[in-house]
């Protein structure tokens, strides 16, 4: 029986529940449409815009999904307004629509267990959901009031404003040191690029932004022209013109977006620490700028090294064998090719963060503060072997087989499967990125890989960021290159040892001068 | 506990999952059961080419009775990825990778679920490689030692979120005698203590990795007959008897209880106001309090409108979707987990809190609103149940809380014959001041803010 006649024959059991669904509250015509916005637009209304569509039919599927995907996100906040990509599109998401105050369109939503699903990134920004495909038509017309006909009114803003400072302020700096030290490298490495502060914004650009300043960011880039449509599943046949027609209300065309200034490159090795009184680990993110993206040549070759030096949450990784399981300092070590944004449990990566620049980064997990400075030494060492020995036949082999395995599991729901799709589009991909990515990898050589991490990978000119107490002292540590001696609970094989003894006295090259100290409750200001 | 927060991710589901499951599968889960009480639990889906192998083991921070040994069903977790004399951690990892397989696990109150999604291809090998762990388990004290470094990893990792702390004081506070009384990450003090732990790890094996405390749960796109074949040959001689655990009966609560912690960083102010429930059941008011939850609770609530939407006094509040745990074998937590604005005060919030139940002790709800509870837990279920490890994970959740993977349908019954005076008894019942707890949180005075 498939999934969608399953859900058939449970609707028509006795548990039918009668009236599963109240209907809509009645539209309420009082509330004022907000004011137009005056915007430095074309007189005469611009031509439609023939929006793209990514369908991916399922018939057997019980679910629609849906992907609105506009390209725009944190990288267009004004230097004086960080943080209004990311609330103009929450208070769009969450603030109801001209029709449904917000509390009416959370109980509109309620009884289909759907959500406006929201994710704002630097250059993409994602409204999604996914229903049961008896109430796909009535779920994407909640959807289309979200985008066409947001509310967008000053007691929706305050509440917004509330929970984003909150976020800022009070989770990021105190109550979350991973995410805290990820933000913190992301500032580092990208400084005042519109990369650099975080997609939540600062406190000063959240402070200055008023309702105005949100519908005019609204209607100037969350525009249809920066739309992709993306739809996967059981999909109703008139729903793709129903969309192509009702977005037709969205602003229209806007300007294009301006070109990112480029991607600052770090002068040797620069650190910044996040001085946290009392916190009893240290986080660490090392990165820089990697000027290779999906579709370059170079992909799949780095793609397989990241793969073979820091997958994911997984245990082949090397930095992971060398720091986690040889040493058990701490819970994880990975590295990513490409950003990456994700929880700390889940393995999949998340789709619609499409970047027009890319960097690669370093994710340490937590390490306990004796340990700190020995294994940011490790960390580097790691790196540096990388980019001096590359990797060999047997590791290539290895790992390409892993990832033609391995890869599959990322695209096994339809929010997976719409979002690798609608990346594709961003990256210019005409094939499927799993069949594009494993074509590739079979064309692997040694010499290929090796070459292209000699090229763009360095362990010499890098970005650091670590939350940590007692950060001077560290700072001290780090420029004075005092050794690390490191102890363990057990004895360890004499070839750990013997490196650790050579790594505890790594000189990291890095003058005083090159390690910025901010206390954690500057951070974001 | 890998996946800390896999863990609401999995109880959520698993909340929603087991109203309807029974109706919903495309067919009842099909149980065998070896002679030496292995339990084998499988369930075709329509995942071309994916299976999932999952390997729960009915023993979690429930079962550290003894003194000073709190974490240590999760350390245990940990140690079973250190390989065999067969398949020692190198090769044991090497295999892993060659099978392409997402190769995970988690532990919790009653339970540690050890979860492996592969190809349909490499099944029979990851039976084999599964079944070697699991009775052939062989580690070095040197490895042993290297690994609970990887456990005070996590801990850390985890104690930068005020959460975790909150959890502690919570559960130490609510229980004076049970196991519940301590998380499953365990106290800091045990968790620095356990490279001295060696011994009482290899105890720990055999007192709880037996065939009658662990049940394979297959779902996907495999072939039954040839698998329970193999599972038969591999695992078939595996021997051993699970040791009861003793655990202490909570005496009932007589006054409510409350206790602040102070954080030294900057944070919202939080809080989380708990009452004990029974143990869950697949009967009416489990399912009552699930409908209670959303009601009072949930974000189509008159308390969130109030409270967050007009009078903006919190920033959130979650009360179900795996917030409280109904699925425990012994009685538990029924929680509202709060944080709150700056200049709102605790007492506020447990008192807004106070009257909405009362509000639903006293009767008050239209039918149509248990209808949209009813129907939103209906598709959420629909909507959870997509690949296979959703389903493995639904099954492995409410087996380690029954023992019984056909318990759903009580409680899919229960659930859609919820009255509004099931529930209004529900919170009569459960959720009075003497069965409460509240634990709240603040920056330290004098802390960075």
């Amino acid at each position: 029986m498939t999934r969608f006649n399953i859900a058939a024959a449970f609707l028509a059991f006795s548990f039918v529940i009668s009236g599963c669904c109240e209907p809509l509250p009645p539209k309420k015509p009082t509330v004022p449409k907000p004011p137009v916005v005056e915007v430095d637009t074309e007189p005469e209304p611009p031509p439609p815009v023939d929006i793209p569509f990514v369908i991916l039919p399922a018939d057997k599927s019980g679910s629609v999904s849906f992907r609105f995907v506009f390209d725009t996100g944190s990288s267009e906040d004004p230097a004086t307004m960080r943080g209004i990509a990311n609330l103009t599109a929450t208070l769009m998401a969450q603030g109801g629509t001209t029709d449904l105050t917000y509390p009416e369109l959370t109980q509109a939503l309620f009884p289909m267990a759907a959500e406006i699903g929201l994710h704002v990134g630097r250059d993409q920004t994602v409204f999604y959901g996914r229903v049961h495909a008896d109430m796909a038509q009535r779920y994407y017309s909640l959807m289309r009031d979200v985008l066409v006909n947001p509310r967008l009114d000053q007691k929706g803003l305050n509440r917004v404003m509330d929970k984003t400072k909150t976020a800022l302020t009070l989770s990021l700096r105190g109550n979350d040191d991973e995410e805290l030290g990820k933000a913190a490298l992301a500032l580092k490495m990208y400084g005042d690029h519109p990369y650099g502060p975080p997609t939540l914004g600062t406190e000063a650009g959240l402070s200055a932004i008023t309702l105005d300043d949100v519908r005019v960011h609204r209607a100037t880039t969350f525009c249809a022209s920066r739309l992709t449509v993306g739809l996967c599943g059981n999909i109703p046949e008139d729903l793709e013109e129903r969309i192509r027609e009702d977005m037709k209300d969205l602003p229209g065309d806007c300007e294009e977006r301006a070109q990112l200034p480029e991607s600052p490159e770090p002068n040797g090795r620069e650190v910044l620490l996040v001085d946290k009184p009392g916190a009893e680990s240290t986080a660490i993110s090392i990165g820089f700028p990697l000027h290779i993206r999906r579709g370059d040549q170079d992909y799949a070759a780095l793609k397989l090294v990241e793969a073979y030096f820091g997958q994911h949450r997984t245990f082949s990784g090397k930095l992971q064998e060398a720091l986690r399981v040889q040493r058990g300092f701490n819970y994880g070590n990975y590295a990513y090719v490409e950003h990456f944004e994700q929880e700390g449990w889940s393995r999949v990566p998340k789709t619609n963060l499409g970047r027009r620049q890319q960097h690669f980064s370093i994710w340490i997990r937590p390490v306990g503060d004796q340990n700190k400075h020995f294994v940011l030494r490790m960390a580097i060492s790691e790196l540096d072997a990388l980019v001096q020995n590359g990797i060999t036949q047997e590791v290539l082999d290895r790992t390409r087989t892993f990832m033609k395995r391995y890869y599959l599991t990322f695209a096994q729901t339809e929010q997976q499967r719409l979002g690798f799709a609608i990346d594709d589009r961003f990256y210019g991909q005409d094939s499927e990125y799993f069949e594009t990515l494993f074509a590739a990898l079979d064309k692997l050589t040694v010499e290929i890989v090796n070459t292209a991490i000699k090229k763009h990978l360095t362990s010499e000119k890098l970005f650091i960021a670590m939350v940590t107490k007692d950060a001077e002292k560290l700072a001290d540590a780090i420029a004075a290159d005092t050794p690390s001696p490191v102890t363990y609970e057990s004895a360890k094989p004499k070839e750990v040892t013997e490196h650790d003894n050579e790594i505890q006295s790594i000189g990291l090259s890095i003058p005083r001068d090159s390690i910025t100290i901010i206390p954690v409750n500057k951070i974001f200001e | 506990m890998k996946r800390l927060l896999l863990l609401s991710a999995c109880l959520s589901f698993c909340l929603a999952s087991v109203i309807v499951q029974a109706q919903v599968l495309p067919q009842k889960p099909q149980v065998e059961t070896l002679k030496n009480g292995l339990t084998v639990v499988t369930m075709p889906w329509d995942s071309p080419g994916m299976v999932s192998y999952y390997s729960l083991v009915r023993t979690g921070s429930r079962d550290e009775v003894d003194k000073n040994h709190t974490g240590f069903a999760h350390l245990f977790e940990h140690m079973m990825f250190r390989g065999t004399r067969r398949f020692p951690k190198k090769k044991y990892e090497a295999k892993i990778q060659e099978f392409g397989a997402d190769n995970n696990a988690f532990t919790w109150l009653d339970l540690t679920c050890y979860t492996i999604t592969v190809p349909r291809e490499v099944l029979p090998e990851i039976v084999e490689i599964e079944a070697d762990r699991f009775r052939n388990l062989h580690y070095s004290e040197t490895d042993f030692k290297t690994e609970t470094g990887a456990v005070l990893g996590e801990y850390n990792k985890n104690a930068s979120n005020p959460a975790l702390i909150m959890e502690e004081k919570l559960l130490e506070t609510a229980f004076e005698r049970h196991t519940y009384g301590h998380t499953t990450m365990g106290y800091i003090a045990d968790v620095k203590a356990m490279p001295g732990y060696y011994r009482y790890s290899k105890k720990f094996h055999r007192r709880f990795y037996t065939p009658d405390n662990t049940t394979l749960i297959v779902v996907g796109d495999f072939d039954r007959a040839a698998l329970i074949e193999k599972i038969e040959a591999e695992y078939g001689s595996w021997k051993g008897k699970r040791r009861k655990t003793r655990t202490k009966t909570e005496r009932p609560q007589k006054a409510p209880r409350s206790v602040h912690v102070e954080w030294s960083g900057p944070t919202a102010p939080k809080m989380t106001i708990a009452y004990k429930i029974p143990a869950f059941e697949p009967g009416p008011y489990s399912a009552a309090l699930e409908v209670l939850a959303h009601l009072a609770f949930g974000k189509s609530s008159p308390l969130y409108r109030k409270l967050v939407v007009e009078d903006r006094k919190i920033i959130s509040m979650e009360a179900s979707h795996g917030i409280f745990a109904p699925l425990t074998r012994d009685p538990f937590l029924f929680k509202v987990e709060v944080t709150l604005s700056e200049e709102t005060t605790f007492d506020e919030i447990r008192d807004a809190v106070t009257a909405a139940i009362e509000e639903v002790a006293n009767g008050t709800i239209a039918d149509n609103r248990i209808d949209a509870v009813k129907s939103h837990a209906r598709y959420y279920f629909e909507l959870g149940l997509e690949t296979p490890n959703d389903v493995a994970v639904s099954l492995a959740m409410l087996i380690s809380a029954t023992g019984d993977p056909y318990s759903l349908e009580g409680f899919a019954k229960a659930l859609a014959e919820v009255t509004p005076a099931d529930v209004t008894d529900a919170a009569k019942k459960f959720l009075t001041e003497k069965r409460r707890t509240v634990v709240t949180l603040s920056t330290k005075e004098g802390g960075s803010k």
